[in-house]
């Protein structure tokens, strides 16, 4: 592939091995059983996954984003939730840390994240108004030396194993003209006032602890302010946008998984002396069909990376890699459970939890409609 | 500082492997890596260097599909790589890979120990460490499963068909590793950048004043076929055919 270096191919190496010999013998059990992949989350961040894009000063790796699609590719081929566990944690959380944080919360917070010895949270999305921050209503109150929180926030990724959680919060109404208002703050867990909710239940993403978390009168030192005071909407972009970048390798990564189960199947199961490979047109024509999405996506998904290591992606593109991401993912997945027929809906089988994690993928972080609406005005605007 | 030497060898990864109809093997497709063996042998020398004192460099023979190789091989540890490199090295015997191995050794110099897999993945010949042993007229412990030190003598633990032999030799000396002396650590991506910083040493044919031309000469590998018996016991009562199968199991040698 045009995008592999040697030292990507090492690296991607390391991550085969890991998913081969420690993810994969446990990815159906985390997923019938719902628990957090606690021990993988750790050997990823001994293995240096954590840190691929955290910078070498704080005990990253300082790599760059396509290194890191290629290994959240590698992991989402067998098990797509521990990528979420990641996301949350390096991207989202580690990424605000990296852009806002002082350099001691740096050496504090951002150092023992990059190997997994502490794990981060983001909590973003309110109820109310989704992801859109303008109609949060999470308030932080400054009172003498400490900051006062109030407010609710839902489908948390990464809550009650998560030991320091980055939230947003308004420190005034935003400002329509200068969008500022919204601030970032440093929450460890344990802190009085801040309750922490049960994981949902949900229909994918089994093993990710995905809920909801409170502040009531939640007390913190004055110095958990992370950036200028109301002045982070614009690093929650950017960190969002990597987020939905990493739905683009993770997309392709299940989409792959799908599809190797169906093409094995394919090949092994027999009908009347053929393979049902050999016996049907429409069984070959299913498989190159997928393939061909696998394929247009991967090149998407690399050629966009390539663009933002280059530092000349635009906007769109990122949210652009979601939405096929998870287009994509969710027609091979579909597509391959058809294929391997009644046995592909039998959860042991381990082939439709790709669906599952796929429909998620169009909607978790921010609604594959929701970006679309993005992207048409970007393209309105011309800056695409 | 005193070397303690990983060899290893770049093989055909046999997952990749394929038999065709006509029994002809086709490796047309297989990625290349280090044989699983001696990843042992990389890591005994890490371990042995941490014990012993000294320097874990790693040592091949390869052509220049095993670049990949050195990285890799550096990234489990070790602090230095030579690469003896010649395109003859895909043909060659176990005489020539041991005579080109001997050379590098003599070529590195102040080597306290040299460690070697008890075979490669590929052929799993074991000709290596006995064959440098002798080119250096250096002594050999084979099947080592434990290594300990004591001053300048290795303590090592041999693994034979039934039972555990303890053998002492002065160091320098050669030994070949089974699987069971340790279990290799995967690398993490640190240890991979690192590896890309670390000396590497590139040997030829010339300077090394050998030739790397083999004596044996392979003609051709096939596959084999597992021809099995089809022997299956379905007549009278349950008791009567577990008697008949261990009978049967008896007079072939298996129980």
């Amino acid at each position: 592939m045009w995008y592999m270096t040697e030292e990507r191919q090492l690296m991607l190496n390391v991550a085969r091995d890991f998913v081969q010999n420690e993810v994969k013998p446990v990815a159906l059990e985390i997923d019938k059983s719902c628990r957090f992949p606690l021990e993988l989350f750790k050997r990823a961040g001994e293995l240096g996954f954590l840190g691929v894009t955290i910078s070498e000063e704080y005990g990253g790796l300082g790599g760059d984003q396509t290194t890191l699609a290629l290994i959240m590719e590698e992991i989402a081929k067998s098990l797509p939730v521990l990528t979420v566990a990641i996301g949350a944690h390096s991207l989202l959380a580690g990424g605000l840390l990296e852009m806002l944080g002082t350099p001691e919360q740096k050496k504090k917070y951002l150092a023992p994240a990059a190997t997994g010895e502490i794990m981060l949270a983001c909590g973003s999305t309110e109820g109310a108004g989704g992801s859109n921050q303008a109609e949060f209503t999470t308030r932080a109150v400054l009172d003498g030396d400490e900051w006062v929180l109030n407010g609710n926030k839902v489908l948390i990724s990464n809550i009650g194993v998560a030991d320091v959680y980055i939230v947003l919060a308004l420190t005034s109404d935003i400002d329509p003209a200068t969008k500022s208002g919204m601030s970032c703050f440093i929450v460890e867990a344990g802190t009085p006032g801040f309750v922490i909710g049960q994981p949902e239940h949900k229909l994918g993403w089994h093993g990710s602890n995905t809920g909801s978390i409170s502040f009531q009168n939640c007390r913190i030192p004055k110095e958990s302010l992370l950036g200028p005071l109301g002045g982070c909407l614009q690093a929650m972009f950017v960190s969002a946008t990597a987020e939905f970048l990493s739905c683009g390798p993770v997309s392709l990564g299940m989409a792959e998984g799908a599809y190797e189960m169906a093409l094995e199947y394919s090949l092994e199961r027999m009908q009347k002396g053929k393979s049902m490979f050999d016996r049907f047109q429409v069984t070959r024509h299913k498989l190159v069909q997928m393939w061909g999405e696998i394929e247009s996506l991967r090149a998407l998904v690399y050629s966009t990376y390539a663009m933002r290591d280059a530092g000349s992606m635009e906007l769109a593109r990122g949210r652009l890699l979601k939405c096929k991401g998870a287009e994509v993912s969710e027609y091979v997945a579909r597509e391959a459970i058809q294929l391997i027929g009644g046995v592909g809906t039998v959860v042991d089988t381990g082939v439709e939890r790709f669906w599952r994690d796929a429909k998620v993928m169009a909607i978790g972080g921010a609604s594959v409609e929701a970006l679309m609406d993005n992207i048409a005005m970007l393209i309105k605007n011309k800056t695409v | 500082m005193s070397k303690i030497i990983a060899c290893y060898k770049w093989v055909a990864d046999e997952a990749d492997i394929r038999i065709n109809p006509d029994q002809s093997v086709d490796i047309t497709k297989a990625k290349g890596k280090i044989s699983d063996y001696d990843k042992n042998a990389i890591e005994a020398a890490v371990e042995a260097a941490g014990k012993l004192g000294g320097q874990a460099v790693t040592l091949t023979f390869g052509n220049a599909g095993a670049k990949p190789s050195i990285k890799d091989a550096l990234s489990r540890g070790p602090e230095e790589a030579y690469w003896v490199k010649a395109a003859e090295a895909d043909q060659a015997d176990g005489a020539v890979t041991a005579r080109a191995l001997a050379a590098a050794i003599q070529k590195i110099g102040d080597s306290s120990l040299v460690i070697c897999a008890e075979g490669a993945s590929d052929t799993y010949a074991r000709q290596i460490a006995p064959r440098i042993g002798a080119i250096l007229n250096l002594p050999v412990i084979s099947s080592v499963i434990i290594m300990t030190f004591e001053g300048n003598s290795l303590v090592a633990t041999r693994k034979l068909e039934d039972s555990l032999e303890t053998v002492k030799v002065e160091l320098p000396a050669v030994v070949a590793v089974l699987p069971e002396a340790n279990n290799p650590p995967l690398p993490g991506l640190k240890a991979v950048m690192a590896a890309g910083k670390k000396p590497l040493t590139e040997y030829s044919a010339a300077d090394l004043g050998i030739d790397f031309k083999p004596r044996n000469q392979v003609v051709a590998v096939k596959g084999y076929v597992m021809n099995r018996k089809n022997i299956i016991f379905d007549a009278g009562d349950s008791v009567s055919r577990v008697k008949e199968l261990a009978a049967a199991l008896r007079k072939e040698g298996v129980l």
